[in-house]
């Protein structure tokens, strides 16, 4: 936790986890759900000011396979059936639902607004406007830039090309701790030097790794759904 | 669309659903065709439903909509128009499915039922129970099979889902004006969509608000709220197109090259 403050503090990022709810991706319920924003006077404060400052919002890497699991892999997925959005509003011991969207990627937006809070006009404005701010940041969260299918690549060839000089050459090097040092630093130099010959050749991977990943994403079964969901998890960046 | 193809093709046609690529294709492109346009809704509601759309239930609900379940199940006449339209939109979406050639609920024995109910259910005075073709009923095993199939569909899912919740809507002013909460607002109420904003591809924008809008005592903050929701729609939807664009497009790198 101190860490992430520290890194909210230089990176200019705020970081809400605590207050957003995914669905969960792991138990299968009947019905699909959506994400969930709990908020209170503070927290929108605090965003206010994070926005005024131009801060983006951060969630963890876990956080975003989440966002990524629920918005592209089956049926019930935001790309497929839409996506529901609602913040909710803790006001003393009550909690209230203020505003919902319900996204559908053909186009299709509905916000729905809690009439009650219409009479409460500066708090449904820094409510709704902090919803809307959420809704877009993650969507900045959904994309991602490259998979890391080259890199994982780059050190197997490593690896392998430094345990084949192992076997070759075996004395003295397990027993020889500078020897064994050298070998570590030979295999991510190594891994180095393949990510920058494999540069070019990476595109075409990650290429192919979309593909195969769309195909597990919107197959109905569930082992496919699994590979799809440890591809967003182990190999996208 | 609703040209009758040979029959011919039907085993064709389902051999190829079973492949991965046309999996693919019915799932994240079939999201592209149906994009004619950005349509952002505003509606003031009394309470919000959670979050949790359980397909089965939803179509349950609408499936049963018809003139006579509203008289015998108490619904306000001022809503009765609004309803019938919810279930007559999802018929109209089913018989768009059964006629569509590339996908794996077509069925070709229903193309000249498709027709004829077509031509019946564009007329909005028509009642919708009267159409040759039926949404499959969810009490009959035999039909449970297709309507297993219908669930299966992405775009019938979007649509089911938006009508639910148009009808989570009416549920909830309907039971306040059975309830007589708040008489005065009887009209309020049957209006369910205060502001609407269209943004088309080419770039076009028409707005539309409801009459009603003018005689809300809170129409500035619904405005306002409206406007906001409108850019943040946009911004938000035109990342989404271009994350899958770009994905469709890299899984496909022939498309680039060209033919």
């Amino acid at each position: 936790m101190t860490r992430t403050t520290r890194t909210t503090r230089t990176t200019r990022i705020i970081n809400l986890e605590k207050y957003i709810e995914f669905p969960s991706t792991t138990d299968k319920v009947e019905g699909f759900s959506g994400i969930n924003f709990h908020f209170n006077s503070q927290i929108i404060a605090k965003i206010e000011q994070a926005r005024q400052r131009g801060h983006g919002l951060h969630i963890s890497r876990k956080l975003q396979t989440k966002l990524r699991c629920c918005s592209l892999i089956g049926l019930e997925s935001y790309l497929q059936s839409g996506l529901s959005i609602c913040t909710y509003y803790q006001q003393e011991d009550r909690e209230e639902a203020v505003i919902k969207s319900l996204l559908s990627p053909d186009g299709d937006i509905m916000h729905q607004i809690s009439s009650y809070y219409l009479h409460h006009h500066q708090l449904c404005t820094q409510i709704t406007s902090t919803h809307y701010w959420l809704m877009q940041q993650l969507t900045l969260h959904l994309a991602w830039q490259r998979t890391r299918l080259g890199d994982y690549l780059a050190w197997l060839v490593a690896i392998l090309a430094m345990l084949g000089l192992l076997v070759a050459y075996p004395q003295g090097i397990f027993t020889n701790l500078m020897a064994l040092g050298i070998v570590i630093l030979l295999t991510w130099g190594l891994q180095k030097l393949c990510k920058v010959m494999f540069g070019l050749g990476t595109r075409a991977l990650d290429n192919w790794a979309i593909a195969q990943f769309l195909i597990l994403s919107s197959s109905s079964q569930l082992w496919q759904q699994e590979m799809a969901k440890l591809f967003l998890k182990y190999l996208v960046v | 669309m609703l040209d009758r193809p040979p029959k011919k093709q039907t085993h064709k046609h389902q051999k190829r659903d079973g492949s991965p690529a046309n999996v693919f294709l019915q799932s994240l492109a079939g999201v592209l065709p149906e994009i004619t346009a950005l349509e952002v809704s505003t509606i003031v509601v009394e309470e919000i439903t959670p979050n949790k759309f359980i397909p089965r239930q939803v179509y349950r609900e609408l499936y049963s909509i018809s003139p006579n379940f509203l008289e015998n199940t108490g619904i306000h006449p001022s809503f009765s128009d609004r309803y019938l339209q919810l279930h007559r939109t999802l018929l109209l979406k089913y018989i768009s499915l059964v006629a569509d050639p590339k996908l794996f609920i077509y069925t070709p024995e229903l193309v000249e039922a498709v027709n004829e109910s077509y031509q019946l259910l564009i007329n909005h005075d028509n009642d919708s129970k009267e159409s040759t073709l039926q949404l499959p009923d969810p009490k009959d095993s035999r039909e449970a099979e297709h309507l297993e199939q219908l669930l299966g569909n992405a775009s019938f899912l979007r649509c089911l889902r938006k009508l639910g919740e148009l009808k989570a809507i009416l549920d909830q002013g309907n039971y306040r004006l059975q309830q007589k909460l708040d008489p005065s607002i009887e009209e309020m109420l049957t209006e369910v969509i205060y502001a609407r904003t269209v943004v088309q591809l080419d770039g076009d924008v028409l707005n539309s608000y409801n009459k009603k809008l003018f005689q809300h005592p809170q129409q500035q903050a619904i405005l306002q709220v409206h406007q906001e929701g409108v850019t943040a729609s946009q911004h938000h939807w035109q990342g989404l197109l271009a994350f899958v664009i770009d994905l469709a497009q890299r899984s496909f790198p022939g498309a680039n090259r060209g033919k």
